[in-house]
């Protein structure tokens, strides 16, 4: 669509320009390229949306070369919205006014502002005028101006003026003889206000004077019924009072200081009281005023009868004006009843409190009273003042409050230091213990050896003690806590078993598993849990073999589930799936859910066909799969089985969702088969539209559109429930108008030349029809032959038919690192055709593991007899073209059109594929016997099993009908 | 006394911000003079939703605001219905503000009016629960961030990750995720990468539509106020309701929209909350001028060299991307670490320190939210710098201290944009 787009506006401008500017043009200002105006544009337009900075930068900075008289040309396109699609060339003059801001392209900058004013003067569509203004608000400077300052006069667009004018550096001139004009109050107002315009005081001062009085009809029903609460009811007083605020001197803050009193210092009438008390601070910031605003800033603060807010504004001015000096305020401030009150000069003093300020405002908050002294705790608290820290401790113990107490409790935890912990072990097993395990939890520094000394205190101390022994993990109190288990006091005993896990470390384990053979009920769970955090660290094999010696000899075996579930190898998983048959098959499966490993993955589907299992099973399964390197035809092969076992609706559901993450047309076809069925459709619409937009190859033709429309209609019906689902019905519609008209073709054919030189199809990606045996690992899918052997029974595929002489062509592509495969030729079925007849290796040799490999066992070579030349591979998932030609002993293999092997198997062993005495062969490079080597004919296979690789588009020519003809 | 000054004044003796209920008198015990009011302004899509159109006996919900009679209409008949209670309903939110009942204001309006309504609120003595993004330029982030200190009010910006949940597709809260960087087991400098790999999604169907056709404002919708400070635009549909995320006179895309929402909670992990990164680089396609589109990636620089790694459309990266990269080890998806046993070494550290997520706790004690006006300005401030780059196509480079780019006019007249009069700030 877009392309459509590009080119009806290349012919416009070929009509609408090129044939007047040419003429202009012919006078030779054509680029390198001997362009014309015209011709440049039109190739930038093309090129617009610019795919990237370098696009961007190429096409604006040649736009903007074509000079004031181009861009103009170019903005001279812009048509009323209702006439045509602007899109292209806002995209064009947005780009160009950005471009030309940027430093280094300082020197177009004059082009383009100049064509933009010249375009603006002769547009006639407001809108239009008002972008081309909105460009010179970016890219304009103050030469700009007078054509800005024309059209103040013109309601639709001189409030897109003023905001040119005042974002536009250098124009204060012209903006003050703006004010000393009178028009356009309080637009200008505003830019004195944002410029800083401090010679615009008279002015506004006598505006303001002008505007008072001028009140605004009400306009809402909350005003009339209070009259007497007003907010902004003039406008322009807004403007005056706020701009004051910012520029202001003495003239202004007598003026503000009567309106503000007269209004009581609150409400929002005109700003007015907000604009007082910015100006009362700004100019008690500086020096030459501050005298002035601290005589109005002490009036405010001893006013009793203000907001806090005001209040805490006046408190800011003094500390700007006197700095240190407005403490005295501040201790009386704390003195307030008012939490607000004592927290705004809290804050206002902030930056100022160094170690000597914070020490006073803690001896002024004593005096001052509990709140005071709470509200100083939570403010040193906020900031970490560690030289208070004594002081925040000494509140913990000792008669206090208890808002007080716990205040100091939570600051202490953040500050930290030695009198803060032993305080705050001091308080366990108090009434206010849980505020101390919180504080201890998170405390700022070391608390373990006062935790540890607290073990050797009374029951309550121990009780409360032993759960942050076993969260923090202190190993050092591990003695003490297995001494515990056996305290008289049954709270200190449960909580030493939960703090076991905690402190046991590996050698813990056998103690453990002693202690957890013998007990029941919750003690059992504890220690399990025990056991696994004892066994955590070290590697699975270590734990297994742990575990394993126990669980050998153990009755209750189902004891040590939990533990597999954690060891997660294969062994493990192995011993769970034995005990899943046993009697403790419960244990054993909920063991089995909890693995962290992708290997259960097949296990788990096992057990999901049990009755009673399967959502359990699955729901598990799912992310696993989801998370696991699988390759994506692996992972929808998984999602395809979940579905088959027909878990419940909303288990089917995540699956059905998931095919999102497989965007393959397989994936397409299952999930759209859903988009009908009430209880699955709004999963299956997720899935499909997922699955089209993240597909690597795009996806198109009749099918996928009308998967795409049924899925939008989906989304459609729910749109009133959900706001996203309309954003799914748009992102659908943009899909479709993408959809290209044909898919890729899943199906390979052969070339004409193939034909005719009597080739015929193997696999053409549709059926299998011409093969037999492992069918259940090599498996079609989305055109290909994928094999996934890690999945069912083993086994190697082979053609139905037997071949001698060919002409053996396909691809192959490998999905994953190190995959292991092989063409086995003039082979029987069910043996190993690497030596009962001739396997060509298929290998990623490439891959790491393969770090040792003997020449002969690479990619192409005939395995154990002839190497062949090393082949580098293309990236992991690309596909590789292969042929092999055997013609009687000659082999020849050739990969991506290389030739890599070419030789006579009967002279690589000089005849000797069997060795004379039938022992090692010394004839042979990788001295094994090959009975199979000689063989007449046999199938051809695919050989080894490692997941992985795909297969496609393979062909053959029979070459033993024309053997004869061919010597 | 008024009502509101009764509550200061006998709160102080009774709250603070860590106090359990227990120690107040047993649960569901409040006193009538404990009770807090809201009015939500802004009751469309989210200030309709159910987290946030509430009513409760901590804080009940008084009065709405809407410029959209049907809106209105819809929300005070939610309220019968859910609390019944009939709030007051107001169509200019300045009078909300300003009735002397309402002691929370509660903005859920699109971001382009934020700004005003959080410093008008501010001046007015009111505290402030504000929705994400905070909002939609830094110089009106900045203005806020001063108002509300100014003021002395308490001031949340509504996103949560940093506290509390699972951080979206990430399969973990962000706890255990600061721990370990606190605790050095990475290493520094850090670098972060939000992404469709690591979780999350930037949402690229929240784009807007070139070539607008002027459409007939509907008789329910003060169209004017809805603008507000915007630029006059011709009206239609698409610029409002729920798809005004699309234009960047109202908002940002999906990066303006969920970006706070991701990165407030990668600020708060690299602890940067009281900086900014100084410099942006974006990799999109160019930008139309008023209707936001899509970009591939965006990249982040602090001074110490942390990177924040954005991964768009087309860009994203392998499952075997890490969330947080350090030069000693990488934490993905899950919490999935390269550090054997980490979670048994993290719980021998120190949680993180507390944060102060009870927002009414919060207002009664007078204690910073936990995102507040400086964090929450601090975030938004990351996603206000990419869409300055992106709006320029260029590269920025920004001053943290003194809130400006460094040597670009254009991109700093993108942070300080003049109001359409007479909204000003």
């Amino acid at each position: 669509m877009i392309m459509k787009k590009i080119q009806s506006l290349i012919f416009a401008l070929i009509i609408a320009l090129v044939l007047p500017t040419q003429a202009v043009n012919a006078q030779g200002t054509r680029d390198a390229r001997h362009r014309t105006t015209a011709t440049i544009i039109a190739d930038g337009l093309a090129q617009l949306p610019a795919k990237d900075v370098t696009v961007f930068n190429t096409v604006m900075n040649e736009i903007a070369s074509t000079g004031a008289a181009g861009v103009q040309s170019l903005a001279d396109m812009l048509v009323p919205a209702t006439e045509g699609k602007n899109a292209t060339v806002e995209y064009a003059l947005a780009g160009l006014a950005a471009y030309v801001t940027d430093k280094g392209n300082a020197a177009l900058r004059k082009n383009v502002r100049e064509g933009i004013k010249a375009s603006l003067a002769k547009c006639t569509d407001n809108p239009n005028k008002a972008f081309l203004i909105s460009l010179l608000q970016q890219c304009g400077t103050a030469e700009d101006a007078p054509v800005l300052v024309s059209y103040l006069k013109d309601d639709y667009l001189k409030d897109f003026a003023m905001r040119a004018l005042i974002s536009i550096p250098g124009t204060d001139d012209v903006l003050l003889k703006l004010v000393s004009e009178g028009q356009n109050r309080t637009a200008l107002a505003y830019a004195v206000e944002k410029k800083q315009l401090a010679a615009a005081e008279p002015f506004l001062l006598l505006w303001h004077n002008n505007a008072k009085g001028y009140i605004l009809p009400p306009t809402s029903n909350m005003r009339v019924r209070n009259p007497e609460n007003l907010k902004v009811d003039s406008v322009q007083l807004t403007a005056i009072n706020s701009a004051l605020a910012a520029i202001g001197g003495e003239a202004s803050l007598h003026l503000l200081a009567k309106e503000a009193k007269k209004l009581g210092y609150v409400g929002g009438y005109a700003n007015t009281s907000a604009s007082y008390l910015n100006l009362v601070k700004r100019l008690a910031a500086d020096p030459a005023t501050s005298k002035l605003a601290v005589k109005e800033a002490k009036s405010l603060w001893k006013n009793k009868k203000l907001p806090a807010n005001v209040h805490g504004a006046a408190f800011e001015a003094l500390v700007k004006a006197l700095g240190k000096d407005a403490l005295p305020y501040l201790y009386k401030d704390l003195k307030n009843p008012d939490i607000e009150v004592r927290n705004a000069a809290l804050l206002n003093i902030s930056p100022l409190a160094d170690d000597a300020v914070c020490a006073e405002i803690a001896k002024q908050a004593e005096k001052a009273g509990p709140f005071a002294v709470t509200d100083v705790l939570n403010w040193f608290g906020a900031r970490k003042q560690t030289s208070e820290a004594s002081w925040v401790a000494s509140h913990i113990t000792g008669e206090q409050t208890d808002v007080v107490r716990q205040t100091a409790m939570h600051a202490a935890g953040i500050i930290g230091g030695e009198e803060a912990l032993g305080a705050l072990v001091s308080m366990l097993g108090s009434r206010f213990s849980d505020d101390a395990v919180a504080s201890l939890t998170r405390f700022n520094g070391k608390a373990d050896d006062a935790l540890v000394a607290a073990l050797s205190k009374d029951a309550d101390v121990q009780a409360a003690a032993l759960p942050l022994i076993g969260t923090r993990r202190i190993a050092a109190a591990k003695g003490k806590v297995f001494e515990l288990l056996s305290s008289s006091n049954d709270a200190v005993s449960n909580a030493a078993y939960a703090a076991l896990s905690g402190v046991v470390r590996p050698d813990d384990f056998t103690l453990l598993a002693d202690l957890a053979e013998k007990a029941s009920g919750d003690k059992r769970t504890v220690l399990q849990n025990a056991m696994k955090s004892a066994l955590a660290s070290l590697p699975a094999a270590e734990q297994y073999k742990g575990v394993s010696e126990r669980l050998s000899k153990a009755t209750d075996k189902a004891l040590y589930y939990p533990l597999l579930a954690q060891v997660g190898n294969a062994d493990a998983i192995n011993a769970l799936m034995q005990g899943y048959k046993g009697k403790d098959a419960n244990a054993a499966f909920d063991a089995l859910l909890k693995v962290n490993n992708p290997s259960v993955v097949d296990r788990l589907f096992e057990v999901a066909a049990d009755k009673g299992r399967t959502d359990a099973a699955l729901s598990r399964a799912l992310p696993l799969i989801n998370n696991s390197s699988f390759t994506s035809i692996r992972k929808f092969r998984y999602l395809s089985d979940a579905i088959g076992l027909k878990p419940s609706t909303s288990v089917l559901n995540r699956f059905i969702e998931a095919l999102g993450n497989v965007p393959m047309p397989s994936a397409l076809e299952l999930a759209t088969k859903y988009l009908d069925s009430k209880d699955n459709a709004e999963a299956a619409a997720t899935a499909v539209k997922t699955i089209v937009s993240k597909s690597a190859e795009p996806m198109g033709g009749e099918a996928v559109k009308a998967a795409l429309v049924k899925a939008q209609d989906v989304f459609r019906s729910k749109m009133a429930s959900d706001p996203d689902a309309g954003y799914a019905v748009d992102e659908i519609k943009g899909m479709i108008e993408k959809l290209p008209a044909e898919g890729t073709s899943l199906i390979s054919q052969l070339t004409p030349e193939e034909k005719k030189e009597g080739f015929v199809m193997l696999f053409d990606g549709t059926n299998m029809d011409n093969w037999q045996g492992n069918l259940d690992n090599y498996t079609l899918i989305d055109g290909t032959i994928y094999v996934d052997a890690a999945y069912g029974s083993g086994g190697n595929l082979y053609t139905k038919k037997k071949y001698s002489d060919f002409i053996y062509r396909f691809e192959f592509q490998f999905m994953v690192e190190g995959v292991n495969n092989g063409v086995g030729i003039r082979t029987p079925m069910e043996v190993d055709a690497a030596y009962e007849g001739m396997e060509i290796q298929i290998l990623d040799h490439d891959a790491p593991i393969y770090r040792g490999l003997r020449e002969y066992q690479q990619h192409g070579s005939v395995y154990g007899i002839i190497p062949a030349k090393r082949v580098k591979f293309p990236e992991l998932g690309t596909w590789n073209t292969e042929e092999i030609r055997a013609v009687g002993d000659h082999i020849t293999v050739t990969v991506n059109g290389e030739v890599i092997l070419d030789g006579n198997i009967r002279e690589a062993c000089k005849g000797h594929n069997v060795s004379p005495d039938g022992g090692a062969n010394e004839y042979t490079v990788d001295h094994q016997n090959h009975p199979g080597l000689f063989n007449k004919d046999g199938y051809i296979s695919f050989c080894g099993h490692g997941t992985g690789i795909k297969f496609r588009n393979i062909r053959i020519k029979d070459l033993s009908k024309s053997k004869g003809k061919r010597k | 006394m008024k009502r509101r000054e009764f509550l200061k004044t006998m709160g102080a003796a009774s709250l603070f911000t860590i106090v359990p209920s227990r120690v107040l008198g047993g649960p569901k015990h409040v006193a009538p003079s404990d009770q807090l009011t809201k009015g939500i302004i802004g009751v469309g899509g989210i200030g309709r939703s159910s987290y946030h159109f509430t009513s409760d006996e901590r804080c009940r919900l008084v009065a709405v605001c809407d410029v959209d009679k049907k809106h209105l209409e819809q929300a005070v008949n939610m309220a019968k219905e859910r609390f019944h209670d009939t709030p007051v309903s107001y169509h200019d939110f300045r009078d909300l503000i300003h009735d002397p009942n309402v002691d929370v204001v509660h903005i859920a309006t699109p971001p382009h009016w934020h700004a005003l309504m959080s410093v008008e609120a501010a001046k007015a003595g009111k505290d402030i629960w504000c929705e994400k993004p905070m909002t939609r330029t830094i110089g009106e982030g900045k203005r806020v961030m001063e108002a509300v200190k100014q003021n002395n009010r308490i001031f949340r910006l509504n996103t949560w990750f940093r506290f509390t949940d699972t951080f979206y597709g990430l399969g973990t809260t962000v706890e255990p995720l600061k721990k370990l960087v606190d605790s050095g087991m990475l290493g520094w400098p850090l670098k972060v990468t939000v992404s469709g790999a690591t979780g999350f999604t930037w949402k690229f169907f929240w784009v807007g539509k070139e070539n607008l056709q002027p459409e007939p404002v509907p008789a329910e919708l003060d169209y004017d106020m809805w603008l507000g400070p915007a630029p006059f635009k011709p009206y239609n549909v698409h610029r409002t309701h729920q798809t005004f995320r699309g234009y960047w006179d109202y908002d940002g895309g999906g990066l303006g929209d969920m970006g706070q929402h991701y990165l407030d909670p990668v600020q708060y992990i690299l602890g940067k909350d009281n900086t900014s990164p100084i410099k942006v680089e974006v990799d999109a396609p160019q930008q139309h001028p008023d209707a936001i589109g899509i970009w591939r990636k965006i990249t982040y620089t602090y001074e110490d060299g942390c990177q924040i790694i954005l991964e768009g459309e087309g860009f994203e990266s392998g499952d075997n991307v890490p969330y947080i990269e350090g030069p000693k080890g990488k934490v993905f998806k899950g919490f999935q670490c390269t550090i054997p046993d980490v979670m048994n070494k993290l719980a021998e550290l120190p949680d993180p320190a507390p944060q102060n997520t009870d927002f009414i706790n919060c207002i009664k004690t007078r204690q910073k939210f936990a995102l507040n006006e400086v964090n929450g300005f601090r975030s938004s401030t990351i996603v206000n710098m990419a869409v300055c780059a992106l709006r320029l196509n260029r590269t920025l480079r920004f001053d943290p201290e003194k809130l400006q780019f460094i040597g670009d006019d254009a991109a700093n007249a993108l942070i300080d944009q003049p109001m359409r009069s007479p909204w000003r700030l």
